[in-house]
């Protein structure tokens, strides 16, 4: 899920080429893949237009693609390793659904952008800097399958953008133009979840102290239970009160 | 070692054997390749680079390929960015034959082929860049440079546009360029349809739109059916008064006497014991003696009454002598003379002459007329019931006899018949009323609205005696047709108009193909499915538009950026907005 939010940020950003004009003549939204793959499978799509279309050209282009480039524990941001949010279990009235505090890591990621000419790079870089200063955040659902009401600020932060322009050399060479932008991506990860039983009866043992000594004297026991008695945790109801020992 | 003495290096004439034998050799070893030559569309004089070149024309030249073991380079990577071919070849080409066939066409800088430039190897399916132009190999061999070697790699496609007209060259925009998917609408199912209602005298009321349409550019022309009645004597209708149509008003001027003529065409008797109305002339509820009832008894015959009969008796002055056959046109006139004498033609045959007793005609009177439904009435306490059949071609006349009749008369001097009628009358002096009962066409005008929908039908002519509802027929918003390859099509949406180039026509499922499409506002558009696209020789609109990525695909025609964008609405929130694309 990361990689895909990671990978919906930059899906739909285009290249315009316009004419003497102003007026555009070709516009084309850069695709994006994610870089690390099986060979195999990129030459079997290559292969469904046809033999004549495979060896035609050397490659499309303008183009992107991202990759993970490293995963770091960040301490900073752990919080207490008991807590947990829980909520009512769906079906049940009797246990409720909880999930421990996650586990922050950071997420470096690389944006790569290969383009035939500096224009064509630097349209699609101007559809990304403006919006991180350096840092974006996005609304993530973690839980987004059985929870989707819960939302998450994802902090991404552009660590820096390096790129690279081959054209000094001999008149013969090829001339690429890459961009690679680097991000962290701050995300929790979560455990799984537990179902746990509500607590529905409650002892309480009473003891008051006798003068300064440190006796204590057993006074009696408290029975606490909710009234009515199959209630649900998130509805309305009462306590009962039940004295089930006394010394008095 | 001297150099051969009999062989001069600076003739000419050695130099061109020598440069023959080299191109004789080139034709020989090489291969027919297309040269490309690369279009300036738009210099960038920042960055020095043109990113939307064109290549429109492909010059056949038989170039040498030196590549012995296949190209090369450094042959197929595989990169971040996928599977990368680094293929390189060097070709030569002799000078003599890329200047005759290549240099003399291109307008400049065309002395020698150009970096930049295209080399299309057929065998190969393969397009080259060429990267370096060598105009000195071999060197000066004969104190000449008989060929040039050109160094290339294969090409990068940054969509640029090709048009050469050659399929094997064009196709890369098929399948390389980013296009747009336009499903095109049927230009039938796309035309908006209407119905129309008539009132009782034929006229419509109001056209209502069944289906709005879509696509309209332009309101379109509204074409409704002709008014054609069922039954006429003359011209394209009569006064069907089977439909309880008729017809009232004045006279345009009166005479005490006068002539009422016209056809009638009874569908049906009148029951038993009771009559139909053919008109009624003159008078009025207040002058009783001027109104003047004329009808059909359930035998057919014409019968007569007035307001003073004292009682509304019902007079058959004619007997059989003027009875209406069912399903066949008479003609009757009536004439009021200067003698107070009734004169009664039947089909041009004169069958009553003579006054009636107790009777001062006044004939053409200002109390005006009434035909056909209108005049169905009670009369002195009985009921007159509207005609059921057709009349056609009324006229009434004041004046005497003579000035009426006389020249009318099949043989001059007789009144015994009358000279058969054969067209319609014409107005003169003597005319008090004519009506042709003709009928007339509807006519509607149509509104759009900006999403090229219909949304206002206007009746501005409602016609005249339509016997049955028109039938309304709305112009196509398009025409169809055929979308050429390489044409340029155009999409006008009001503030913008979008462009692109059809790569491919599939009429078969009315799908069409763009590439390098555009907006006149220099700015990210898209086609919309309410605006028709329009080619040389083809209109349509369509109703499902997709972008087509060809590069990077996960499965046909989709790139991964695609499959996030299936996701992002599940675990991304993006309810306030997102600024690096839209989510849908």
């Amino acid at each position: 899920m990361v990689v895909s939010v990671f990978g919906s940020l930059f899906n739909n950003l285009y290249v315009l080429r316009q004419n003497s004009a102003g007026e555009v003549i070709s516009q084309v939204k850069v695709p994006l893949s994610y870089a690390p793959k099986r060979s195999f499978i990129e030459r079997l799509q290559e292969m469904k237009n046809g033999e004549d279309q495979e060896r035609r050209v050397a490659i499309k282009l303008p183009r992107m693609s991202f990759e993970i480039t490293s995963m770091t524990y960040d301490s900073i941001r752990q919080l207490p390793k008991s807590n947990s949010f829980s909520t009512v279990s769906a079906g049940s009235s009797n246990t409720r659904d909880a999930i421990y505090t996650a586990v922050p890591y950071d997420i470096g990621f690389d944006v790569n952008i290969y383009a035939k000419s500096q224009d064509d790079a630097l349209q699609i870089v101007e559809q990304i800097l403006p919006y991180f200063n350096p840092q974006y955040t996005v609304s993530v659902k973690p839980f987004y399958d059985t929870n989707p009401e819960l939302k998450e600020d994802v902090p991404i932060t552009l660590g820096g953008v390096s790129f690279s322009d081959d054209f000094e050399g001999s008149v013969g060479d090829r001339r690429t133009i890459i961009y690679t932008l680097s991000f962290n991506m701050k995300v929790n990860f979560y455990g799984p979840k537990d179902t746990r039983s509500i607590i529905r009866e409650v002892h309480q043992n009473l003891y008051m102290l006798v003068g300064d000594s440190d006796r204590e004297d057993f006074q009696y026991r408290l029975k606490t239970t909710p009234t009515p008695s199959g209630v649900s945790a998130d509805s309305d109801y009462g306590f009962n009160l039940q004295y089930l020992d006394s010394a008095i | 070692m001297a150099t051969n003495p009999w062989v001069s290096q600076s003739v000419r004439s050695e130099q061109n054997l020598y440069e023959d034998l080299v191109i004789e050799s080139l034709k020989f070893y090489g291969q027919d390749v297309y040269y490309l030559p690369r279009e300036i569309v738009n210099k960038d004089r920042v960055f020095l680079d043109d990113v939307p070149s064109r290549f429109s024309d492909a010059y056949k030249v038989e170039m040498y390929a030196e590549n012995i073991d296949g190209f090369e380079g450094e042959g197929d990577l595989f990169s971040k960015f996928g599977v990368e071919l680094r293929d390189q070849a060097t070709f030569v080409v002799a000078r003599r034959r890329w200047k005759k066939l290549i240099g003399d066409k291109l307008d400049s800088y065309n002395f020698r082929p150009r970096e930049g430039d295209l080399i299309y190897l057929p065998m190969s399916k393969s397009i080259f860049e060429i990267f370096k132009v060598e105009t000195e190999t071999p060197f000066y061999q004969l104190s000449q440079l008989p060929t040039f070697r050109l160094q290339c790699e294969l090409f990068e496609y940054n969509d640029e546009d090709f048009d050469t007209e050659l399929d094997g060259i064009d196709d890369i925009e098929v399948e390389g360029a980013y296009q747009y998917k336009l499903i095109m609408e049927d230009p039938v199912t796309a035309t908006a349809t209407a119905t129309a209602q008539i009132d009782v005298d034929g006229r419509v009321t109001r056209i209502d739109a069944d289906s709005l349409g879509r696509g309209y550019s332009v309101a379109p022309d509204i074409t409704v059916s002709a008014a054609l009645g069922s039954n006429s004597k003359f011209g394209n209708a009569s006064l069907n008064v089977t439909r309880g149509r008729g017809a009232e008003g004045s006279y345009t001027q009166t005479g005490v006497h006068g002539l009422i003529e016209f056809w009638v065409y009874m569908a049906g008797y009148p029951n038993a014991g009771t009559q139909d109305i053919l008109f009624l002339t003159g008078g009025s509820e207040s002058e009783p003696t001027k109104q003047y009832l004329w009808g059909v008894n359930s035998s057919g015959q014409i019968v007569y009454s007035r307001g003073d009969n004292q009682g509304g008796g019902i007079v058959n002055l004619f007997d059989g002598n003027a009875t209406l056959s069912i399903n066949t046109w008479h003609h009757i006139v009536l004439l009021a003379d200067d003698t107070n004498n009734l004169v009664v033609y039947f089909d041009e045959q004169k069958i009553f002459d003579s006054t009636i007793a107790g009777v001062t005609w006044d004939w053409i009177s200002s109390g005006g007329y009434a035909i056909g439904a209108v005049a169905a009435r009670e009369q002195d306490g009985i009921q007159w019931n509207a005609f059921d059949g057709f009349i056609d071609e009324f006229r009434a006349q004041v004046g005497t006899r003579a000035e009426l009749l006389e020249s009318r008369y099949s043989v001059e001097g007789n009144d015994a018949s009358l000279n058969q009628q054969t067209a319609e009358y014409e107005s003169d002096s003597a005319t008090a009323l004519l009506l042709h009962f003709n009928a007339e066409n509807a006519v509607a005008t149509s509104g759009i609205s900006a999403d090229g929908e219909i949304v206002s039908i206007t009746v501005d002519n409602p016609g005249l005696y339509y016997d049955a509802p028109p039938t309304v027929t709305l112009a196509r918003p398009y025409t169809g047709g055929t979308y050429k390859r390489n044409e340029t099509i155009a999409q006008d949406n009001g503030t913008y108009t979008i462009r692109g180039e059809v790569a491919k026509w599939d009429s078969a499922n009315s799908t069409l193909y763009l590439a390098h499409v555009g907006s006149t506002d220099g700015t990210y558009q898209t086609f919309t499915t309410t605006a028709q696209v329009n080619g040389a020789t083809a209109s349509y609109a369509p109703n499902l538009v997709e972008e087509l990525q060809k590069i990077q695909q996960i499965e046909d025609n989709k790139s991964q950026g695609s499959y996030f964008d299936n996701f992002e609405g599940d675990f991304l929130d993006f309810s306030e907005s997102n600024p690096f694309g839209d989510v849908s």
